[in-house]
């Protein structure tokens, strides 16, 4: 049942219910990008930024293209819908290192720049300084490849 | 596989009248059969691969998607009433089927949804509803004004309703306009019939349950309770409910709390309860079958539905009523009924009130052939049993047939028309109860 409910939930941005099951379903497929995905949206909208970065890192070290290359419509990706509120909140709270690092793993569905910008900004004296650092260093080979 | 079996699948769904269409485990449709796009004004091509939600753009997508409600139970939805959009973003009424689809492990991999386009139904039912006198209550009487002026006059009150009167007499039509002018209109509005379920089932339908609560609960389920949280909750037939669990709805009346079957954690909730009853409460709680503080709780808002034969001067205007419903949905030209007719339906006693006389008019209306109902077409136990015919059947006669003709309807009714289970309970055989049902003219409303 796991996945296929997981995936239900979160297409109605059920993020908290999406969570358990899509973490059954990783159970059966650990090494699921599409679900991991997922779980980084599902994570960061209910809380669990730690687990949510794991798995950012994990992706973005083997293969940051199958975050970056997330198209919006066609991958149901709630991005769009999130950041805007992620940023209202941030400018409230005048840029914190939590939200600046949501910011940072949000972007990178759909622009790498703005990614980069916010992790850089999140960076500082953060306890998992060595996991965004090497995130950012990922991301920013990537993008000189591309130019 | 040669060419022809390839295509054979989709030649399958394109035959079918219903619209279905199937989606992948990521909820993408994978394919839309030739109905659906007739229904919706879509074409395959341009929703193949597309998520399902954003085609249909029904608010159920989210809230209550039917594929997710199999998932969730483990059970298929049937005749699950929605809306989609069609290609020019009119809303389309649809029931809908679903059904999960599995690999040989049992794992989902995919969904079926198929639906029916309702727009006909809803067409006829605004068309009926804008005729009648109050909310889809046809009725004149000053009876009936009284019962609308109440319930226009406690619109703004949360209070329980207790709707009394005899079977056939529409209670549920009462309860509907009371739900639809009160403040909780826009809220969830939960039915229930409380003489259909055996105790401990109709406890978990009302309170739901936890799984392993007892031998068939193989997951959790929510009750209607908590579904109906914010809204209103009809339980029909109130007098049927045991008194182990009239204990449990004072208390939600009480308290607005309660335990799901199996469970410990108290639930809270804020629910209206409108009740309907077609048998005399004071009788039950004489003979301590039914609470009394559980009466006066419920009994805040009384409602008497009178019979049919307490307000004959409303026959005239129903049988109009039936007559435009029935020729709004069989498309049969028939206009009016015969002054002779309609004297034998005035002269006749009614003991099954508007059911009877809404079942007699689709009885008359299957057998007419011109544009008018003629006495000759109304069934023969009406004829026979209507004040204005004086023929050779003796009036013991009559009122045995009469209670053999009630019986036999109200059996069917309990058991959904299964002629079988009906029969059987009427101690007859199947075809002898055909035969009777032949007779008498009854019809499934």
């Amino acid at each position: 049942m796991s996945e296929m409910l997981g995936n239900r939930y979160f297409i109605a941005r059920q993020f908290n219910k999406a969570a358990i099951h899509l973490e059954r379903a990783l159970q059966d497929d650990p090494d699921s990008i599409k679900i991991k995905k997922k779980l980084i949206i599902c994570y960061i909208q209910t809380g669990a930024i730690k687990k949510a970065l794991h798995y950012f890192y994990n992706i973005v070290i083997k293969d940051p293209q199958s975050i970056i290359n997330t198209d919006p419509y066609y991958d149901d990706c709630p991005c769009s819908e999130l950041i805007p509120e992620w940023e209202q909140q941030a400018k409230k709270e005048n840029f914190p290192q939590k939200i600046t690092l949501i910011l940072g793993i949000l972007y990178l569905y759909c622009d790498l720049d703005k990614s980069i910008f916010y992790l850089q900004k999140s960076t500082q004296n953060h306890e998992h300084y060595q996991e965004i650092s090497a995130v950012i260093k990922k991301l920013t080979t990537q993008k000189n490849e591309f130019e | 596989m040669n060419h022809i079996e390839d295509k054979l699948p989709d030649v399958i769904l394109d035959s079918l009248g219903e619209g279905l269409f199937t989606v992948d485990k990521d909820f993408r449709i994978n394919s839309f059969n030739r109905a659906a796009e007739d229904i919706l004004g879509i074409k395959k091509q341009d929703v193949i691969g597309d998520f399902c939600k954003n085609i249909f753009n029904s608010k159920r997508c989210k809230d209550d998607c039917p594929i997710g409600r199999v998932l969730e139970t483990g059970e298929n939805v049937y005749d699950l009433e929605g809306h989609f959009e069609d290609i020019n973003q009119n809303r389309i009424p649809v029931k809908m089927n679903a059904a999960v689809l599995k690999d040989k492990d049992g794992v989902p991999i995919g969904g079926v949804v198929s639906f029916r386009d309702m727009s006909y139904l809803e067409t006829i039912q605004q068309s009926l509803i804008t005729t009648s006198n109050f909310h889809g209550i046809i009725g004149q009487h000053k009876s009936m004004q009284e019962i609308y002026d109440l319930i226009d006059e406690v619109s703004d009150s949360d209070s329980s309703i207790l709707i009394m009167g005899e079977s056939g007499t529409g209670k549920e039509l009462i309860a509907n306009a009371a739900q639809i002018t009160s403040l909780r209109s826009e809220k969830p509005f939960i039915k229930i019939n409380c003489s259909v379920f055996p105790p401990q089932i109709l406890a978990s339908e009302l309170f739901g349950h936890v799984k392993g609560s007892f031998t068939d609960a193989v997951r959790d389920r929510t009750g209607r309770f908590e579904l109906a949280d914010k809204g209103t909750i009809f339980l029909d037939e109130i007098a049927e409910m045991p008194l182990q669990m009239q204990v449990q709805l004072l208390r939600v009346l009480q308290e607005g709390t309660f335990e799901r079957l199996g469970e410990s954690i108290t639930r809270k909730v804020d629910v209206r309860v409108i009740a309907a009853t077609n048998k005399d409460l004071e009788n039950e709680m004489e003979r301590g079958a039914f609470r009394e503080d559980l009466f006066y709780r419920l009994n805040v808002i009384p409602i008497k539905v009178p019979s049919l034969r307490q307000r004959k001067s409303d026959i005239p205007h129903l049988v109009q009523h039936f007559i435009n419903k029935f020729s709004l949905i069989s498309g049969k030209k028939i206009v009016e009924i015969d002054d002779e007719a309609l004297d034998i339906l005035l002269g006749y006693h009614w003991p099954g009130n508007v059911r009877e006389l809404e079942n007699t008019i689709e009885y008359a209306f299957a057998r007419s052939k011109d544009s008018v109902i003629h006495a000759s077409k109304l069934p023969p136990v009406i004829r026979r049993g209507s004040e204005c015919i004086s023929d050779d059947v003796s009036v013991e006669d009559n009122r045995k047939s009469m209670n053999e003709y009630m019986r036999i309807r109200e059996t069917l009714e309990r058991y959904h028309w299964n002629r079988s289970k009906a029969a059987t309970e009427l101690g007859m055989g199947r075809t002898t109860l055909w035969r009777k049902i032949k007779r008498y003219g009854l019809m499934k409303a």
